[in-house]
């Protein structure tokens, strides 16, 4: 018997012989009453602050005061051809919010909910948001619990199941979605470098040590432990975790850096190295190769130099992106999220698997922030929208979100 | 009877044994099946207009059985097992081996499948037992097809190297002669 076969036999023949116990519908429907209710409070106390405030200004303008601002119904994260809006965050608007899928829920968190203005001088502190939502594929919002320090847009953020592991400032935290609930992580060995980005796989969290080290964090045990050192030290670094290791990027010299990349490759087992004509380091691993959405092309001394590209580890072939669009194809919003073959950015969405470009759609009118954050779920893109510095009333509304199907 | 009743009652029995076999634990199974059938009432009105409303229960009840699996190791928790037993006829949860010859069989498939890491072994039921497509199985697991169709290709691998003759057709053909 074919092993597929006895598979399919085995797992049927016995699992039907099982008596399961009936389950228990009353208790669903209780709970699942009480779960709806507290989502809908969730919701209504959410916005409530800032329905109050939109509402006075509503009232002024002779509007009608008393209506919500929440979108009715809620509908499921879909999307085709056109941004479609999801019903607003309970939580004010921010620029730049972390945002992670936990493969149930978006998670938002942290921002900037009053950034400095374009092209303007700000004496202020910058203001860090401590809070955050979550949106549920069913359509609903909740509030999560505060993080225990402010979550600045240039905090680095990478997903391990249900769970957003954050760097920043020097410190490592976890919030896990299923207990709502925020952890410091231990420090690693040597200190994390500030400026690189951190990455993860099976349960594994990959970040650069100052001195050049991949460290890595085993999260459910959480601790820490370091590779050996790679071929050589890398300027500009940048560590993208894959499917049997991990990939360090970056130049071998400061003039290096502005002329090409070298990959060190740590496949399980031992580092190997490759040199591309590309200048920036990989960020993306789309489960078969290392790519870089960038559309710049650079011409130092008479080469033609990429900024992006793409890199098999296995064969060691780096090609540039592949029929490139000529400009940027924004309209508004600037969008950067990847996730396996599908890489959103200049205003696009570059899909690895067919080597095909597809232009993102217009900022929808209502749509009016800066410093938008976007998500890829389940193969459609949601956006938190930012915040406009410029009008004092959106500062103090609720937080746009938006999917889109490409 | 309402919608939801009767979807509850259809659906409860055979994700719940889809849960098991994945967690090879019945509380946990039950706990995390419980978990997603409330958030799918909760939601009914848009979750009945979708599709596959089963999908979205076996999405959520997998992923909430898989995380609460893996924060129980974390914590060294020694009350869940990692992989269930051989069910037998008329058991609840069974515990006991029959000596049937057929059964035999499939109790070392069982155990062969009891070996495999958590995602390996999801990706085998629900391809084997949910008869799940690749981009399904993807779905619901909430990774690449690319990573099942690897994790499927690790898992018959390992099955192979675990069960060793006994997915040879001779081997097979005599044990079921005697």
């Amino acid at each position: 018997m074919e092993l597929e076969e006895l598979l399919g036999r085995s797992l049927h023949d016995g699992l039907a012989r099982i008596d399961v116990p009936a389950g228990d519908l009353a208790a669903v429907r209780a709970s699942g009453t009480r779960l709806r209710s507290r989502r809908r409070g969730a919701v209504v106390t959410g916005v409530a602050v800032a329905v109050a405030v939109v509402s006075v200004s509503v009232a002024a303008l002779g509007g009608d005061a008393g209506r919500s601002t929440v979108p009715d119904p809620a509908p499921p994260v879909t999307g085709a051809g056109a941004w479609e809006r999801l019903p607003d965050a309970p939580v004010l608007a921010r620029s730049m919010p972390l945002v992670g899928w936990t493969g149930e829920e978006v998670v938002v968190v942290g921002g900037d909910p009053d950034p400095c203005p374009v092209n303007t001088d700000c004496d202020r502190v910058p203001t860090v948001a401590r809070d955050g939502a979550a949106y549920d594929v069913a359509g609903t919002w909740r509030v999560i619990a505060e993080a225990p320090v402010g979550m600045a847009y240039y905090f680095r953020t990478t997903m391990v199941g249900d769970t957003m592991v954050v760097f920043g400032d020097g410190r490592w935290w976890a919030y896990d979605a299923g207990d709502d609930a925020w952890t410091r992580l231990p420090d690693p060995p040597v200190p994390t470098v500030d400026s690189g980005s951190i990455s993860s796989a099976d349960g594994r969290v990959y970040a650069l040590s100052s001195q050049g080290r991949v460290q890595v964090l085993d999260l459910a045990a959480r601790t820490w432990s370091a590779l050996p050192a790679g071929p050589r030290p890398l300027y500009s670094a940048v560590a993208v975790a894959t499917t049997t290791g991990v990939a360090v990027s970056g130049g071998t010299s400061p003039r290096d850096v502005l002329l090409r990349s070298t990959t060190q490759i740590w496949d399980g087992s031992s580092w190997s190295e490759l040199s591309t004509r590309q200048t920036n380091p990989f960020r993306h691993w789309t489960g078969e190769r290392l790519v870089e959405l960038d559309l710049q092309v650079a011409n130092p001394d008479g080469l033609t130099i990429s900024y992006g590209g793409r890199l098999d580890p296995v064969t060691g072939e780096w090609s540039p992106l592949p029929d490139p669009p000529a400009s940027y194809g924004g309209d508004g919003w600037s969008l950067v999220a990847a996730d396996g073959p599908l890489l959103l950015g200049w205003g696009f969405v570059y899909d690895d698997r067919g080597q095909t470009w597809t232009r993102v759609p217009p900022k929808p009118d209502e749509a009016i922030g800066d410093g938008a954050s976007a998500v890829w779920v389940d193969g459609r893109v949601v956006v938190v929208d930012g915040v406009d510095p410029l009008t004092a009333a959106t500062k103090e509304s609720p937080a746009q979100a938006w999917v889109w199907a490409p | 009877m309402t919608d939801f009743d009767e979807f509850f009652a259809v659906a409860w029995p055979r994700l719940l044994r889809t849960t098991y076999a994945v967690t090879g634990d019945r509380q946990l199974a039950e706990d995390a099946l419980q978990t997603a059938f409330t958030k799918a009432y909760a939601a009914w009105s848009r979750v009945s207009r979708a599709d596959e409303p089963i999908a979205y229960v076996r999405k959520i009840a997998l992923h909430t059985a898989l995380v609460q699996q893996r924060k129980a190791s974390a914590r060294r928790e020694t009350t869940v097992r990692s992989m269930p037993e051989a069910p037998v006829p008329g058991g609840s949860w069974p515990s006991a081996v029959s000596s049937e010859d057929g059964l035999l069989e499939r109790d070392e498939v069982w155990a062969a499948i009891a070996e495999l890491p958590p995602r390996q072994r999801a990706v085998v039921v629900l391809r084997y037992y949910e008869d799940l497509s690749e981009r399904q199985i993807a779905e619901t697991l909430g990774i690449r097809p690319g990573t099942v169709k690897s994790q499927s290709s690790a898992a018959l691998s390992t099955l192979r190297g675990l069960l060793g003759d006994t997915t040879n057709p001779t081997v097979s053909r005599v044990r079921g002669e005697r």
